[in-house]
């Protein structure tokens, strides 16, 4: 067999998208840390990450830690050395290569984003910083509101199967 | 639409949430009879009023609690009872 198949995965391609007042990109490069609370939890592992679920904090070196369900954190990491993980009373797992991300931004980002998702996006229930679990195109999602200088900007993250599907039919709502 | 009062995530829409059932204690399988199991696994009462409920998060928070809706009017009480006991859990 002299023919070889090169593997093109589900974001393959995806790239950018751009249309009146929006622009969709895939960061689904972004090194990722899914940080587990021990089974029995003390608390201890949110007062390190200092973030709560439903919520996000910058850290250092480009870092963000998501607060995306009770006893669970995911860190966004600008620079893999610059994450410092929890080492006691908590699992990590390198979801890197697992999860979809996109970001979403644009004053217009928001309209784009309420065709397609089931939550409430206005700025009373979803400020810069909420993070939630949503429907997204019918795929669950985790939502982080991650606002670049004042201008409004959405991370959606997905399983990476989902990830091309996703990235297209949030394009095709922006299009609409 | 309806919106389940979740402990944490807030009132959500039930298309996000999963309703698991009736909310009561599980039977000892080493002390019930099979009748009392079957009743346990796939009867409800249904009441026109007030029942407990366990409801799964599914899109949200992704936990199971408790809570109380009248199932004649669709209306829940607040706030939830909390987390759901092991004992309350999936059948």
């Amino acid at each position: 067999m002299d023919e070889q198949l090169e593997f093109a995965g589900p974001l393959a391609g995806a790239g950018e998208a751009n249309g009146e007042g929006w622009s969709l990109r895939d960061e689904s490069r972004t090194p990722k840390l899914l940080v587990y609370e021990d089974f029995e939890p003390d608390g201890a592992v949110e007062r390190q990450l200092g973030v709560g679920f439903g919520a996000s904090a910058a850290g250092g070196s480009g870092l963000l830690v998501c607060g995306i369900r009770p006893g669970e954190w995911l860190l966004l990491l600008g620079e893999r050395s610059g994450a410092n993980p929890p080492a006691v009373g908590a699992v990590t797992v390198d979801l890197t290569h697992g999860v979809a991300m996109f970001r979403l931004s644009g004053p217009r980002a928001r309209d784009v984003l309420a065709s397609v998702c089931s939550i409430d996006t206005s700025e009373e229930m979803f400020p810069d910083g909420a993070v939630c679990g949503a429907s997204v195109a019918r795929v669950a999602c985790t939502l982080v509101r991650d606002d670049v200088a004042g201008e409004r900007s959405y991370l959606i993250l997905s399983q990476r199967s989902s990830g091309r599907y996703l990235f297209d039919a949030v394009r095709d709502a922006g299009a609409r | 639409m309806l919106l389940v009062p979740c402990p944490h995530c807030g009132p959500r829409n039930t298309a996000d949430l999963t309703l698991v059932g009736e909310s009561e204690s599980r039977p000892d399988p080493s002390a019930t009879t099979p009748q009392e199991w079957r009743s346990y696994l796939y009867l409800e009462h249904n009441p026109a009023g007030w029942t407990r409920e366990t409801w799964y998060c599914r899109l949200g928070c992704g936990r199971f609690f408790v809570t109380e809706r009248h199932r004649g009017q669709n209306r829940f009480r607040h706030p939830p009872l909390g987390p759901a006991d092991e004992s309350a859990g999936p059948r």
